[in-house]
């Protein structure tokens, strides 16, 4: 299924158009094992904090493997010797706000067109994004999302609605690179504005300045949040492969450098892991979950990989 | 600068192909939109700069590499090809004729005369220079103090005995200028001899000038006149009866006649015979006189009363030393009781004959030791032993005189490789079959003393076989066989003479030894050898002779001059000269030296160029091109200018210096630039 903003000949929505069938099928297999013991991220498997809490029917929904049999509603069994879960409408799940950032850095990919390949950055952040969102919404997960640069876009606190999942996507579909990286002042904003405790994945380049950064996030670890951060990176970023004389342009500042990028790699690369070696830092620092994506790696199979390795971990 | 090959000039514009190469093959810009460029500020930049500036510079370095292998073999020269040397002040150099032919009437007193205009027009601070000049190598080009000076150079030019080089006399003066401008007075009869077209004249440099001034033109009849044109006259004699044998060369330019020619030695005649000459043709005189008394005698051939165009083209100088007997050895290749087949000893019968023979020979059967021996005779030798043949050679080649003769049964093959480069010619085979001799040069001493006044009848002595020999190029073939093969072949090595007879010397192919003709030709062929082995001291005139300290000079007028210090003096009047050492107790002092200085016989040929002429040779206007260079005026080179300015410089090899040392530098640049 092609994805995509404005693919050839598509008249499905936008919202739609950004989820990946096949990639959904495959991670519809795995299961997402939070990393904290308080809150579940996985209907079935997490055990809520809050056990014992007023609990009011919601609805049912069909047993999958690796759903707790203990859930199962044996009365419905008997009924229509089928398996399925009862919902409570407050059996609490995970409140999970997704933040994309959409900075003019993140509209660099190096993706043809045609090849599986996200052409940019920020594709591979949205359909990221869509893709959580919909498992969220699909395990009973709250999802909210914001989208910022170097200021809030939008934001969408986390609910559970069919409906507020159909504007996720509308407004992942919408999303446009814009301006310069300033991770601090959206994340300061968002643990503000996000009240519940819960799940933050913040999904960007970090390709801004680092030194504000951890601030911000730490000011989301006070408030409770579990905070994971998705760095998506373009292959190019990763490899500098670039040889000859080039005239390099900055996508955020548009400040150009003409160099030969031969000669100049090695400088690049010794910077861009310095740069990448203190992320790391600082979010082991913070305690704060750092994956990096590579958007020549198929989504799916990237996030699948994650979680296996969370799985684990947990 | 200017070109030996300017039409290489045209490839230079294969410059542009590095230029060409660097356009095409320059990389090209790629633009890149990159989210950040935090990471590639600083050290790419610098990198740029250092690629640019080094891709820059490898440019020009391959242009300059095209370049300079162009200019290269387009052989670059700077400045004119025989250009001033010094200072840039304007010089006048006057070159006086004082060859034999300005002896004649007033030239002389005529050219000094115009050699003094010329200082006196000269402008006021010019560098000023005189030279004398005659034949080659008597041309020194003298700079002159002041115009005094130069005036008292030009007072003191004489003329002299020698011959006319005008050309070569003009050569050492474009050598010799030293001002950036100057002008070269040529003074002289403009001889025709002086321009010799074999010489290629060479032409003044830029900014210099030729001016001809010729003197004694028509003030004498050259029609009709008779010279002696040269002469040959024995170096050493031995005493004993008409042992002086002289011919002198008689050049007749006018009608048939008749001259009488004399022999004078010590002032006295000795003989005096009359010669028929050709109408604008040649002569030998053949003179003979007794000398007994040993030492060094003043001698000259004379003609009488004959008509003559230059004072001393009638008289033909030389020196007739009288030595001790002439000691030979002989070497008898065939020793034999039976005295007609022994080789030797007709040769031996020959030179000690009679009491007063100036011959004393020793028959030797094996080649002993040659020291105090003047020739040494080979007859039928076949072969020689490694140490004798070195002997030989090493006698021959100080001096010594050899005469060789062949014989039935000899290997060529053994006598060729016994005496290798001594030999005149290389034997090929003996033959048989009847054979008489004839002269095959008939001015040779040796040929004169023979048949002179039909003394003897070459024909006459019969040879039922001789060798062939293989043709030489350095041999003079004196005799021949009647069938043309050489039968007497002389040839110089080192200071000595050889002369190889390709007959037999004893009876065994031949009566040759009981013919009258037999005893002549040993004693006269052991005499030239034996003359031969002194260096000569007939010289020509200008000559020079080197004199010790001490001794006095006499010139042929009988003038003296002490000579203080050792010297070389230059003989320039014909004549006889007398060196006189100083007394002393060594050995040598007080001896007395004469030496025969004869005119050149070619200043006789009084035929003169006119001005134009001269002027056209020097200064030809086809061969000095003139054309416009910038605002001033430059003269294009001749070719063999150009070539000496060349290689003075030799900037073409320069430029192949450069071109190896800017290849590594290249290669350098080029690996750096591919690496950044």
């Amino acid at each position: 299924m092609a994805l995509g903003k404005g693919a050839k000949g598509d008249d499905r929505t936008a919202g739609i158009d950004l989820l990946d069938a096949a990639a959904l099928a495959r991670l519809g297999n795995l299961e997402l094992l939070a990393k904290t013991v308080v809150e579940g991220f996985i209907l079935g498997l997490h055990r809520s904090p809050y056990r014992g809490f007023s609990v009011e029917f919601a609805e049912y929904r069909p047993y999958v493997p690796g759903d707790d049999v203990k859930r199962i509603d044996w009365k419905a069994y008997a009924k229509t010797d089928r398996h399925y879960l009862k919902l409570y409408e407050e059996e609490t799940n995970l409140a999970c706000h997704l933040l994309v950032d959409a900075s003019a850095s993140m509209g660099y990919g190096s993706g043809k067109e045609g090849s599986p390949q996200t052409r940019t950055k920020l594709e591979y952040a949205t359909r990221m994004a869509a893709c959580l969102a919909f498992f969220m919404m699909g395990q009973r997960d709250a999802a909210g999302l914001a989208i910022f640069d170097d200021e809030v876009r939008t934001f969408l606190p986390a609910k559970l609605r069919q409906s507020h999942l159909q504007r996720i996507l509308t407004e992942l579909a919408n999303a446009e690179p814009g301006g310069e990286t300033s991770l601090h002042e959206p994340l300061h904003r968002a643990a503000e504005a996000i009240r519940r405790r819960g799940m933050v994945v913040l999904i960007s380049d970090l390709l801004g300045d680092l030194a504000p950064l951890a601030p911000a996030l730490q000011h989301l670890r006070f408030a409770g949040h579990e905070v994971l951060v998705f760095q998506v990176l373009d292959p190019h970023e990763l490899e500098f492969p670039f040889d000859g004389l080039t005239e390099f342009t900055d996508l955020e500042t548009n400040e150009r450098i003409v160099t030969s990028a031969r000669s100049a790699r090695t400088a690049y690369l010794e910077g861009f892991n310095r740069h990448q070696d203190a992320v790391k830092a600082m979010m082991a620092d913070l305690g704060i979950d750092h994956v990096v994506f590579d958007t020549s790696q198929p989504l799916d199979l990237a996030l699948a990989e994650w979680l296996h390795r969370r799985g684990r971990a947990g | 600068m200017s070109w030996l090959n300017p039409g290489l000039l045209w490839l230079a514009a294969l410059a542009a192909v590095p230029l060409i190469l660097h356009i095409l093959l320059r990389e090209r810009l790629t633009r890149v939109l990159f989210p950040s460029l935090r990471f590639l500020k600083g050290e790419g930049r610098q990198l740029l700069t250092r690629r640019r500036w080094l891709e820059n510079l490898l440019l020009a370095l391959r242009i300059a590499c095209v370049l300079l292998l162009i200019a290269a073999f387009a052989r670059p020269l700077v400045g004119g090809g025989s250009g001033p040397t010094g200072t840039s002040q304007h010089e006048v150099v006057i070159l006086l004729d004082v060859s034999r032919s300005m002896t004649i009437g007033k030239r002389m007193e005529d050219a000094r005369r115009e050699a003094e205009a010329v200082l006196a027009k000269s402008p006021g601070g010019a560098l000023l220079a005189v030279a004398t000049f005659a034949d080659v190598g008597s041309a020194a080009v003298g700079a002159a103090k002041d115009r005094d000076d130069a005036a008292a150079m030009i007072a003191r030019a004489a003329p002299t005995g020698a011959g006319t080089d005008a050309l070569a006399a003009l050569d050492r003066a474009i050598d010799s200028v030293r001002g950036s401008t100057g002008e070269i007075h040529l003074i002289s009869d403009l001889q025709a001899i002086g321009f010799p077209r074999t010489h290629e004249p060479r032409h003044p440099p830029t900014g210099w000038t030729v001016r001809v001034h010729k003197v004694g033109g028509g003030d004498v009849q050259t029609d009709g006149a008779v010279a002696i044109s040269g002469g040959s006259f024995p170096a050493e004699i031995t005493p004993s009866e008409r042992n002086l044998a002289v011919t002198a060369r008689i050049a007749n330019s006018g009608p048939e006649r008749t001259v009488d020619a004399k022999l004078i030695v010590d002032g006295k005649e000795l003989d005096r015979r009359t010669v028929h000459l050709p109408q604008d043709g040649e002569a030998v005189a053949s003179l003979v006189g007794t000398v007994r008394a040993a030492g060094d005698h003043p001698a000259s051939v004379s003609l009488l009363a004959a008509p003559i165009a230059l004072p001393g083209d009638d008289s033909f100088s030389f020196v007739a030393r009288v030595v001790d007997k002439v000691r030979v050895a002989v070497l008898d290749g065939n020793p034999s009781d039976d005295s007609a087949s022994d080789s030797a000893y007709y040769v031996g019968m020959a030179l000690n004959s009679g009491a007063e023979s100036p011959y004393a020979a020793e028959i030797e059967r094996s080649l002993g030791d040659l020291k105090g021996r003047d020739v040494a005779v080979l007859t039928a030798v076949e072969s020689l032993g490694a140490d004798d043949a070195k002997r030989l050679d090493a006698f021959v080649r100080a001096g010594g005189g050899l005469l060789i003769g062949l014989g039935p049964g000899i290997d060529p093959a053994r006598f060729n490789a016994a005496l290798g480069s001594l030999l005149p010619a290389r034997m090929r085979a003996w033959s048989e079959g009847s054979h008489y001799l004839v002269a095959a040069d008939a001015t040779h001493p040796l040929v004169a003393a023979l048949i002179g006044d039909g003394k003897s009848d070459l024909g006459a002595a019969r040879f039922s076989g001789a060798a062939d020999v293989m043709d030489s190029q350095d041999a003079h073939v004196v005799m021949r066989f009647d069938d043309e093969r050489p039968a007497l072949i002389e040839a110089r090595r080192g200071a000595g003479t050889v002369l190889l007879f390709t007959g037999c010397l004893d009876r065994r192919a031949s009566y040759f030894p009981l013919h009258p003709l037999f005893v002549p030709f040993i004693r006269e062929s052991l005499r030239q050898l034996a003359s031969r082995t002194q260096r000569s001291r007939s010289l020509a005139a200008g000559e020079t002779v080197a004199v010790p300290a001490g001794a006095t000079v006499v010139d042929p007028a009988g003038h003296e001059r002490a000579v203080a210090a050792p010297t070389a003096v230059s003989l320039g009047q014909p004549g006889i000269w007398t060196v006189r050492s100083a007394a002393g107790p060594g050995p040598g002092d007080g001896a007395i030296t004469l030496y025969a200085v004869n005119a050149d016989a070619r200043e006789s040929q009084l035929a003169a160029l006119e001005v134009a002429e001269v002027e056209k040779l020097v200064t030809a206007p086809t061969q000095v091109q003139v054309r416009a260079v910038g605002r001033g005026l430059e003269r294009v080179l001749m070719p063999d200018e150009k070539l000496a300015a060349e290689r003075r410089w030799n900037l073409g090899w320069w430029f192949l210096i450069a071109l190896a040392a800017l290849l590594p530098i290249e290669l350098r640049l080029a690996q750096a630039a591919s690496r950044t």
